[in-house]
């Protein structure tokens, strides 16, 4: 092998690896957020309102004091 | 050197990146979270270590590709080759001990002071190819940058672009980490049966 085929493997393992480590951190990203969502579905009875939703995503207008989370 | 010398911006890069803001983040975060008892601390130390091991391996990788052409030989136990794959350990068995010990004060606490011990080995790295007999080239000597004017000028760039590189992995990773335990705080808080308070007949009876 010469020099060139040395900079190509090299070259190419650099890139596989931080190609590999934010593939990594993207799968992670979709597992996080399908969690998120199912914790949401477990949370929210069915036929429960929008204002429970609104509550689990945090935003102003739920109503203070209403977690989104109900008694078992 | 031919055309391997081009794997020199890489593999200098990376190990800069490890060994300067990545494990340097991870010691300075864990005597924070000791001193502080801070949780951010200790998810930012664990997302660095994480990005520090990633380069360190690039570091390792590069190296013998480098040396077979130039040295003659993949690997050699030399100083600085031997202190870093040390290194590499160390943070390898420091992410190793965040995965098998359950989340928690607990773990933070004991990977802190991990994390403060395998520094120490840091500036080794760094020194020893001044305090031993070594064949690994020395760029930065007590004279300044041993590079012609273009490659510094390429090998600043490349330092530039990877220490980028590194504070946006480490902020992707920490808001991962971050993410996944509050996920499973209220995982645990939502799947926790609570006691239902009593009504008020029961109470005044």
């Amino acid at each position: 092998m010469n020099s060139l085929h040395f900079l190509f493997i090299g070259l190419a393992l650099v890139w596989t690896l931080i190609g590999g480590y934010v593939w990594f951190l993207a799968s992670r990203q979709t597992r996080l957020r399908r969690e998120v969502e199912e914790l949401k579905a477990q949370l929210i009875r069915p036929g429960d309102t929008e204002r429970n939703s609104s509550a689990l995503d945090g935003r102003q207008d739920a109503r203070p004091g209403e977690s989104g989370r109900h008694e078992p | 050197m031919g055309d391997v010398q081009r794997l020199f911006y890489f593999h200098l890069a990376s190990a800069w990146v490890a060994l300067g803001p990545a494990f340097t983040t991870v010691f300075v975060c864990s005597v924070a979270y000791l001193a502080r008892r801070r949780d951010a601390f200790d998810r930012v130390a664990a997302a660095s270590a994480e990005i520090g091991v990633l380069f360190t391996t690039i570091t390792l990788a590069t190296g013998p590709l480098w040396a077979r052409p130039v040295w003659g030989s993949y690997w050699t136990w030399d100083p600085r080759l031997t202190t870093t794959l040390i290194l590499w350990f160390m943070y390898a068995g420091y992410l190793l001990l965040r995965s098998v010990v359950p989340p928690g004060e607990r773990r933070a606490r004991l990977a802190a002071v991990y994390g403060i011990i395998a520094w120490a080995n840091v500036p080794l790295v760094f020194m020893s190819i001044r305090w031993w007999r070594t064949i690994h080239p020395q760029v930065i000597t007590g004279s300044g940058m041993q590079l012609e004017g273009t490659m510094a000028a390429v090998l600043g760039l490349s330092l530039a672009a990877f220490t980028l590189l590194f504070v946006v992995l480490l902020l992707l990773r920490t808001a991962h980490v971050r993410t996944a335990d509050d996920l499973s705080a209220l995982r645990r808080s939502a799947l926790t049966p609570r006691p239902i308070p009593p009504r008020k007949e029961e109470a005044r009876s």
